[in-house]
This record gives structure tokens, sequence and C-alpha cells, in this order.
């Protein structure tokens, strides 16, 4: 028997199932991006000025960390509306006009991250010389990597937000309702 | 033309609830391909906006001041507070202001303070009964202090996007800084002798409770010394002073027995959450302000602004004037990124010294984080005092005022932030 909208309302549950997989990913490797520049940098200051005896690339471990924190946890962010907004004008408007107000800046947000990633896929072979300093060339030393997985992420986040701004009463903070991450 | 089209649309983005740091990639985009200039540019300089090794500061203060708070080092700052002024006639005001002092040599961010200290300051004022508003009002006016006196996330930016010394930055703050908490404790002294507000008079502490207090807090207290000591004698940089706090936090929380591996990890998940999204709008900021320069905005400032003023102290004056009002609708972060390359290229025309526009571009972001419509300390003072934003925003008017004439003495009295960099570091 078709029961109309189930099959759709099935979807987008196992498509927010994967979304919610996606998140505990990134805010892993946020989170032991964080851990390691606290590592690198506290090991560099205990070698160099306790022991004597300065370790080399513990700098450039801690600036890729950086990258990685920056990209992964801003994609994580996106979703969770953790990012810096202001709603004091979409607060003042009607749920009709709010939703035509979110729906629109999903829409910009989603194109200018597909951009995003286009580019990088376009440009892979200048942004692969870009390296940190003095460390081995390796897929987690480029500089694109976490921005490219940050950008697909969000891409994803955007499209998950589209699909509720489309199909379920409207809610200010549509873009995350589950209760399954460990940020809650 | 173009560059008003931009910025209008920027400015609509935000209206609309989009977040600072896309609508930042968006507009960029479109002012790209409206430009002709090259669209490539766009992930290259959002992919490496953040590869720089002063950066690495903005998450270990971060981080130092989350730890502050769950290891109890907090409420040790603000016992040793009590102890010393508390029999003041405004008595827990005058605590909540030196406490906020104390923490701010720990810890750089006013978030850190209003949320965390200001929590243990708002509690004890309520039940010492000082009226809601005003405990609320000290809570977020003291917190501003936070990234005036070193160590400073604000500074920290200032010096990345001015390409200034941040050590230079770090001391032109302390003078400033303990101003400000200056004028805020004669502000509650006179307030409560005016009656405004009933301000319960506290019993002066013993020397046996002051000893018992300093020694309660003396390892922490410690924590300033290190910090600014190690950077001025070129120990570490402020980078691994970041990482240093960090260390002595963990090392004091342990020490206390206050070390818990589940508050440690909430600790550094928001510490996670708050640098990537201060980080990654430096990233988008990159190529925003990298067409904010191509469509020579600071160039045209300067030509417009040259037309009708003369003197440094009036382009000091215009400066705080915009920085007030842009401070009021949008946070710190993106406030810096949009004028400091147009303020610096001010400076230089005007021969203002950069160090000295830093100090006064953090104060006036500190009035604009308490100010409606967006004031993120306000709103952090709103969430833990559960008071009401007219009430709150009633109640500091007077502080309002303190802050701002702060800010213009330290604006126009160049040497209250040039004086200590000068006598230190021979600037």
């Amino acid at each position: 028997m078709n029961v109309p909208g189930v099959h759709g309302l099935h979807i987008r549950l196992v498509y927010s199932r994967v979304c919610d997989q996606i998140d505990v990913l990134l805010n892993g490797l946020a989170f032991l991006s964080l851990v390691l520049i606290v590592t690198a940098l506290a090991a560099q200051v205990i070698f160099r000025y306790v022991l004597g005896t300065p370790l080399s690339h513990t700098d450039e471990i801690a600036q890729v960390a950086l990258t990685w924190l920056t990209f992964t946890g801003a994609a994580s962010l996106y979703r969770r509306r953790g990012h810096i907004e202001i709603d004091v004008i979409t607060g003042l408007l009607p749920h009709w006009a709010a939703r035509l107000v979110a729906i629109i800046v999903e829409l910009a947000v989603l194109t200018s991250l597909l951009l995003v990633v286009a580019q990088i896929v376009e440009t892979k072979p200048v942004m692969e010389r870009v390296i940190y300093g003095t460390l081995q060339r390796s897929k987690f030393t480029l500089q694109f990597l976490p921005l490219l997985l940050g950008g697909v992420a969000t891409v994803l986040f955007s499209i998950e937000a589209l699909l509720r701004l489309w199909r379920e009463p409207f809610k200010p903070d549509h873009r995350f309702q589950t209760q399954s991450t460990p940020w809650n | 033309m173009e560059l008003i089209w931009l910025i209008a649309l920027f400015v609509g983005l935000l209206a609309i609830r989009c977040p600072v740091a896309y609508a930042m990639i968006i507009t960029s985009f479109i002012a790209l391909w409206t430009g002709n200039l090259p669209v490539l540019n766009v992930s290259l300089k959002i992919a490496s906006g953040v590869d720089s090794f002063p950066l690495l500061a903005i998450p270990l203060f971060i981080l130092a001041g989350n730890l502050m708070n769950t290891l109890g080092i907090t409420e040790r700052i603000f016992g040793l507070a009590g102890a010393l002024v508390r029999h003041l006639p405004g008595g827990l005001g005058h605590v909540n202001v030196l406490a906020s002092v104390f923490f701010a040599g720990m810890s750089g961010s006013s978030i850190a303070d209003a949320g965390g200290l200001g929590a243990v300051e708002i509690k004890a004022m309520r039940e010492a009964g000082y009226p809601p508003a005003f405990s609320a009002a000290i809570t977020a006016a003291s917190a501003t202090i936070g990234p005036v006196v070193p160590p400073s996330i604000a500074m920290v930016l200032y010096a990345f996007l001015a390409e200034q010394s941040i050590a230079a930055m770090f001391l032109a703050g302390i003078v400033p800084g303990l101003l400000m908490a200056a004028a805020m404790m004669a502000l509650v002294y006179s307030l409560s002798r005016s009656e405004a507000y009933t301000c319960p008079v506290m019993p002066r502490a013993t020397l046996a409770e002051i000893a018992s207090a300093t020694r309660q807090a003396a390892v922490p207290m410690l924590a300033p010394l290190i910090l600014v000591g190690g950077i001025l004698l070129g120990v570490f940089t402020p980078t691994e002073a970041g990482v240093v706090v960090v260390m002595y936090a963990l090392v004091v929380g342990v020490g206390y027995q206050r070390f818990r591996p589940t508050e440690v990890m909430t600790a550094v998940r928001e510490t996670v959450r708050t640098s990537a999204a201060t980080l990654f709008i430096i990233a988008a900021s990159m190529i925003f302000g990298w067409i904010v320069v191509v469509h020579r905005a600071p160039d045209l400032t300067l030509a417009f602004v040259s037309t009708f003023i003369e003197s440094p102290t009036a382009v000091m004056a215009c400066i705080i004037l915009t920085m007030l009002v842009i401070g009021m609708f949008l946070e710190g972060i993106p406030a810096q990124v949009l004028t400091v390359p147009t303020f610096l290229a001010l400076a230089t025309r005007f021969g203002i010294d950069p160090i000295h526009m830093g100090v006064v571009v953090v104060l006036t972001i500190m009035i604009g984080s308490l100010t409606p419509p967006v004031g993120l300390v306000l709103y952090t003072v709103m969430a833990i005092s559960k008071v009401r934003m007219h009430s709150l925003v009633r109640a500091l008017w007077p502080f309002y005022l303190v802050l701002l004439l702060t800010t213009l003495v330290v604006g126009f009295v160049p040497s209250l932030s040039l004086w200590l960099p000068g006598l230190l570091l021979g600037r």
C-alpha cells in the first residue's frame, strides 16, 4: 500500500541519520585537532625550555591541526547554528516570511559551498603544492583537505536543512533536531 | 559604487540571519563575478586563511579561560578579591571588578569571564541582597576588562590583521585595562553613595581571612606574572604562553583536586565550538578583506576623510564613533576584520601609532559587546542572571558612559597605551 508522504519521511530520516554520523565524525576530528594543538605545543615548550632539546615539526603540526579544527568544526557548527549570526530582524518576521528567508540563506550557502568544493577539485594540482613548512607531504598536511571535507559536509547539512524547511512545520532552528550527537 | 552594493549585500545577508562567515564568502563570490576578478582565489584564500602560528593563541587562550572556570580557579580568585575590597562602599560591586581584573590576567575572553566568573559573582551578589539588575550590569561591564588586559584574543586578532607585535599589543592594554577597572570602581562607589541601589555593607576581612584567601589564590595568581614575564623576557612566544597557561591551569586543577575528566572534556568541547566559529570568520575574512582592498575601500575612505578632517584627534574621534556604531550591529571579530585595514590606512596617513589604535579598537569593541541588538557579553549575562534586557540595559547606562569616557581618555592620550611598550620593548 502506498501511503503518501511516508516514503519521503523515511528517506529524510535516513538522510538525517547519515548527517548525524558525519557530524559525529567532524566533532571528533575537531576535538582531536585541539588536543593535538595543545599536545604539540606543550611538548615543544617542555622539551625546549625544560629539557633543553627542542623538537622539530611541532609548530607545523599545530598549524595543520588548527586548519583541521577550523574547517571541520565550522561545518559541524553550521548544522547546530553555532556560527555568529544576527536573528533580531528575522525574529520579527511572520513564520512564512522567516521560512522564505531561511530557504534563501540555505540556498545561498549551498551554492557558495558547492562552488568552493568545485574550485578545490579543479585546482587540486595547484593546492597540493601548498604545504606546511618542513613537514612531509601527506593527505593530512594538504591545506585544502579539511576545507574540502568541511565544504562537502556543509553542503549535505544545508540540503538536510532545506528538506526540513520544505516538508516540516517551520522552526527558527531548523538545522538540527536530533539528540544523538555528543555536543548536546 | 560597486563597493557600496557589495557592502549592502553583505549587510542584507546578515540581516536575514546568514552566518557572518558565510555572508563573507557569498558576497566575495558575487564580487569576483561582477568585478571580472579571478574566481579561483576564494578557496585558495580560505584554505590558507588560518595557516598562521600566532593564530594558534586563539584556541589556547579560550581553553585557558574555560579551564579556569572548570577547575575551581575562578572561585579562589573571587575569594581573594572579596577579602581585599568587600568592605568598601559598594562592597561586592568592587569585588566583582577586581576579580575580573585578576581573571583577565589569565584568560583572553570576555565571554569566559561573563559566563564563568560571572556566574559566581552574580550568585554571591544576589545572596548578599544586591539588586539583580545591578549585579548583572556590573558583571557584564567588568567582563569587558578581560580582552583589554593581557592575554587577549581580540588583541591577538588585531595584531594578526595589522601585522603588529602581539607582545606590544598585550603591554599596551595593561594601563587602559587598569584605568577601566578604576573608573568602574569609582562608579560603583558613587552609585552606592547616591543610594541608587541597595548595596549591603560587608564586614572588613580580618588579616587572617586575607592571608587565607591569598594562600588559596596564590598559585593561580602567578599565572599572569609567568605569562607576561615569559613573553617579555623572550622565554616564550605569545602563542607558547597560551599553552603554558593551559598547562598551568591543568596542574593547578590537579593540585586542588578539582580535575574531573568529564568537566575538562566539556571545557575542551566548548573551546572547539568557540574557536571554530572565530577562526572560520578569520578564514572567510581573508577573501572578503582582499575584495575590500581590491575595491580600494581603504584608499577611498582615506580620500573621503582627508577632505574634511586634518588632525589625528579628529580621525581618532571618527574611529571611535565608527566602531561604536559598528559594534552595536556586529560581533567583535567581523567588526575588526571589516574595519582594521581601513583604519590602518588612516592611522598611517595621520601619524597614529597602530598599537595605540589597536587598543582603542578593542576598547570600542568591548562597549559594542554590551550593547543591543548584537552584544555577546550582554546576552551571556542575561542568560546567567535571568535579568531581562530592558532592565539590564537600563542598569548598564552609567557603565556605558564610564566605558565611553575611558575610551575617549585612552584615545586622546596615546601615552596611556604606548608608555609600557616603549618602556619594556623600546618601541
